[in-house]
Order: structure tokens, then sequence, then C-alpha cells
């Protein structure tokens, strides 16, 4: 058999919401796309596998230009997809047991206002006016109107199916190994099957693994990996429309459309399962039962609901909690988009419509100066101890 | 693999509105329509219908949706990989879950 050898306008490595978003946009404009894939299924990664949900309270400063981007987009894409991403925008309430962690969620507060959002705290009773069902643990809250919740699976799903449908080809069981750079750009990724993708221009939104990728010309991001649970229950009648996350997000929760639960955390129990020893999945008889809990603690009235199923998945977490994109400085025609760590889903199909843009060289629908993949990188002078590129600058100026 | 679209158009079939997954209540037509949106696996196809996603976790239909999927794909079932299971076995009331290892914490 001989290897594949295609060439496209744009390569995308990596299936997930934000890969097969770009995808679909792209195609949009008429660009010739392919999509490589390192499992055998699309979007087996962290799309597939999270609670499905928009949390904007809370979030680093530098993702909200872009979740607030994301509203208007979310809005637009069951229609534009032709398949039901069961998006609903009804608001998302963060609970505090007692003071340290009210005093802890508290602090988003003045920035999400400066920022547009209408964040409201409310007292325990008050909360339970509104949604009976929470436990009288709860302290207090604080509701953000403009959070909501999707269904992950579909969404993904459902954006590889209209992006193929526009022509974008999609590859699976294709692991990107190499980037490779002619005069400087990047014009090919090969795999560990020897097959070879050329194109102008290189999107990698590989998760974790793009730091392997992206260390192959010498570009480094700053990601770990980090291993959560989270189970889903039988279906019960509607209770919540909301979304609901702990203070800190230790736990979080939503009830989907269909009725059902979908519970995770971080309960810290068990061991840390190694992904190299561990690369699909990895479950510990301590974690869901520690999450199952929880989740009574916070609605004592489905102690008796059935856990169904239970899954894991890992994360790739950036030294601040948010996404690290952007055109690289250093390989032209490469972009980076990774470092969700962990609540990115909601952000994942904006991004997406962003780096689509970015790509085809249009305006950008949000600002993301500060969400760069080299802002943590160190510039440091080695005599003066002084940032290095300003002192270029300042040479240059000279 | 390469995701290769049909040239034909999507064709239904009299048989269409059996229902295969029972729990989920997915019938053979909307298994066979999410192959033809490009679902070529099982765990695609479970991921966009919620096939095997109901109590009983694909004990009923598992089979049944496998061999449904490899005859629109064109190839043997037994190349079809199935869904990774998923604890627990038997769906369990949260509360005695939660208890499940409550001693091994000193709870």
């Amino acid at each position: 058999m001989s290897n594949n050898h295609m060439k496209a306008d744009v390569v995308i490595v990596g299936s997930g919401a934000v890969g097969c978003s770009t995808a679909f946009y792209l195609a949009k404009e008429g660009k010739k796309v392919i999509v490589l894939e390192k499992n055998s299924s699309i979007g087996s990664g962290q799309s597939t596998r999270n609670g499905g949900m928009n949390k904007i309270d809370g979030r680093g400063l530098g993702e909200l230009p872009i979740a607030i981007y994301g509203l208007k987009v979310w809005k637009e894409l069951s229609d534009e997809i032709g398949v039901d991403c069961e998006y609903v925008e009804k608001g998302g309430i963060r609970i505090g047991l007692d003071d340290e962690q009210i005093e802890y969620m508290r602090r988003f507060l003045p920035y999400g206002k400066e920022f547009g959002l209408h964040l409201e705290e409310l007292d325990g009773d008050t909360l339970r006016k509104k949604i009976p069902e929470f436990s009288s643990k709860i302290k207090a809250a604080i509701y953000c109107k403009e959070e909501s919740k999707m269904n992950p699976l579909k969404t993904t799903l459902g954006l590889y199916s209209a992006a193929r449908r526009l022509g974008v080809t999609f590859v699976s069981d294709a692991e990107v190994t190499n980037i490779l750079t002619k005069k400087g750009r990047a014009y090919a990724v090969t795999t560990t099957d020897g097959d070879m993708y050329e194109a102008e221009q290189i999107l990698i939104a590989a998760a974790y693994n793009s730091r392997k990728i992206l260390d192959t010309v010498g570009i480094d991001v700053p990601l770990y990996s980090y291993y959560e649970e989270i189970f889903v229950t039988e279906k019960v009648p509607k209770i919540l429309d909301q979304m609901f996350v702990s203070s800190k997000v230790t736990y979080y929760g939503e009830q989907q459309e269909n009725g059902t639960f979908v519970f995770g955390g971080a309960s810290g129990l068990g061991n840390y399962p190694n992904r190299e020893w561990y690369p699909k999945a990895y479950q510990d008889r301590k974690r869901l039962p520690a999450t199952a809990r929880a989740l009574v603690d916070i609605f004592p009235c489905l102690a008796t609901t059935k856990v169904v199923r239970g899954w894991g998945g890992w994360m790739d977490i950036s030294p601040d909690d948010s996404m690290m994109i952007g055109e690289t400085v250093e390989i032209p025609g490469l972009y980076i988009a990774c470092g969700f760590s962990g609540h990115g889903f909601g952000v994942s199909i904006p991004t997406g419509k962003i780096m689509s843009e970015l790509i085809s060289g249009k305006p950008l629908g949000a600002d993301i100066s500060n969400v760069r993949y080299d802002r943590f990188r160190n510039h440091m002078d080695m005599f003066t101890g002084k940032d290095r590129n300003n002192l270029i600058n300042s040479v240059q100026k000279k | 693999m390469i995701r290769k679209l049909s040239e034909k158009p999507f064709e239904e079939k009299p048989d269409d509105n059996i229902i295969i997954c029972r729990c989920e209540e997915i019938t053979k037509g909307e298994i066979r329509r999410a192959v033809y949106d490009g679902m070529s696996t099982m765990d695609e196809v479970k991921r966009y219908l919620r096939t095997g996603m109901g109590p009983c976790q694909g004990m009923t239909c598992t089979s049944n949706v496998k061999s449904i999927i490899a005859r629109e794909l064109g190839v043997s079932p037994a190349e079809i990989e199935e869904p990774t299971p998923r604890s627990p076995q038997r769906p369990v009331m949260l509360k005695e879950f939660g208890n499940e290892t409550k001693e091994d914490e000193g709870l």
C-alpha cells in the first residue's frame, strides 16, 4: 500500500470541537481543508467527554472576550450545521457552602461587571425560592445570566458531519508526529504511518499532544495533563434549567435536555493516573462514589436516582488555566489552539470561528491578545534581568 | 481511514422505523442515517444518537447496532470495535453508590 500524500489549503491536526469548528467555518469560506485525527473515532477526547456547559463567571480575563463573542456564535450554531446542539441559555449558578467559599467566588464580581455580564449574588433562601431542590447547606450563590449548557456530543459530531458535507476531508487513525518547514515556513505534517499532508496553513489543535507535535519545530507550549471523572444518572423529571458549579469548581453539573443529570468533579481521591500507562481511560473506584456523595449533598432529592455510567477524560491545563491560541511568530503559516484547561467546551466553537478568521485573514470576532500561545515565554535578559524584547526595541530605536 | 462522502443520496428502507435501542428509542433508520452522515465507529454512533447510553448500557442493542453499522459500511461486524464498557455494571442508587468507598476514606 502506498502512503497518502494529500494537499489542501489548510491542514488541521485534531478533530475535537476546535478542529471541527475551524474546519467547518473555513469550508464555508470555500477553503479546502483536511482534518487529521489520531484516534479511530472523531472527537474522542475532551470534546465528547465534558459536562457540556459554558461557564463564564470565573473564567480567566483573557478568555472573557471570546466567551462573550461565543454568545452570538452558539445561538446560530444549531441552524448553521442542521443538528440540534441542545443549546439552552438560562444562566448558571456558582454555589458556596461556607464563608471561605463565598469570599472566593465574590472575587470575580467586579471583573464580570466590567465586561458587561449580568451577575447577581443570591442568599441561600432566595436561591431555594427559585429552585427549591437545592440543599439547605448552600449559604449563597452567584447567578450569571449569560451562562448556558449544550450537548457536547451532538455539537462536536454535528460539526464533523456538517464540515464533511461541505467537502472537508477527515482522516482518522492518523497520528501526526512532525511538522515540516521549508525556508522557515510550515508546509506539511507527517504521520506515524508515513503519510504526508501539505498545506500553506497548519493548525495544531490536539490538546495535550500539541506540545509534543510543536516540539518538532522548537515551539514549547507549557501544558500538563490532568484527569477527571464524570457520571450520568437515569432520566428524572426536569428540576434544573441552569448549570451549576461549586465555588472552586471542585464539582459541577447540569441536567441535560433529556432529563439525565451529568455530574463531574475532582474529588482528589484515588491514585493519580499516569497518562503513559493509561492512554485511554483510567477509573479509580474511589473517585466516582465521592462525586456521587457531593451530588446528593447538593440535591438531596436525587438520593434514590440511579447512576448509569461513569467515564473519565484527560484535560490539557495551561499555567494560568486559560487557552493558548494564535499564529506563531517563529514559523509563519503555523497556528496553535490548545490549553483549554478543562473548561474549554463553552469557548471551543467561538475559538474555532476566531481561528478560521485568523487563518483566512479576516477581522477577528474578539480580542485574543491576552490568550496568546507565547505569553509564558521568558524574555529575561541574562545580564540585566530585564525583559529582553524591550531591551532590543530600545537598542533598535537608538 | 479517509472518511469518504457517499455519492448516492440516502435511501430509505421499509423497516427503518424498527426500534433498535429500546432505552433511548433509536430506530434502525436513525442509525443508518447517522452512518450516512459520517459516523463510522460504534463510539461515534453512540455519541451522536445515544444508542446504548440508557439504563441497560447497550446490553440489549450492541450487537444489533454493530450489525447495522457494518452492513451500511460494507464490512464484516468483526471489524467494528465495541464501545468501552463503563462502570457501574448495573445502575446503582446515588446514596448507595456514595457509600462504596467510605471505609477506605475513614468516613
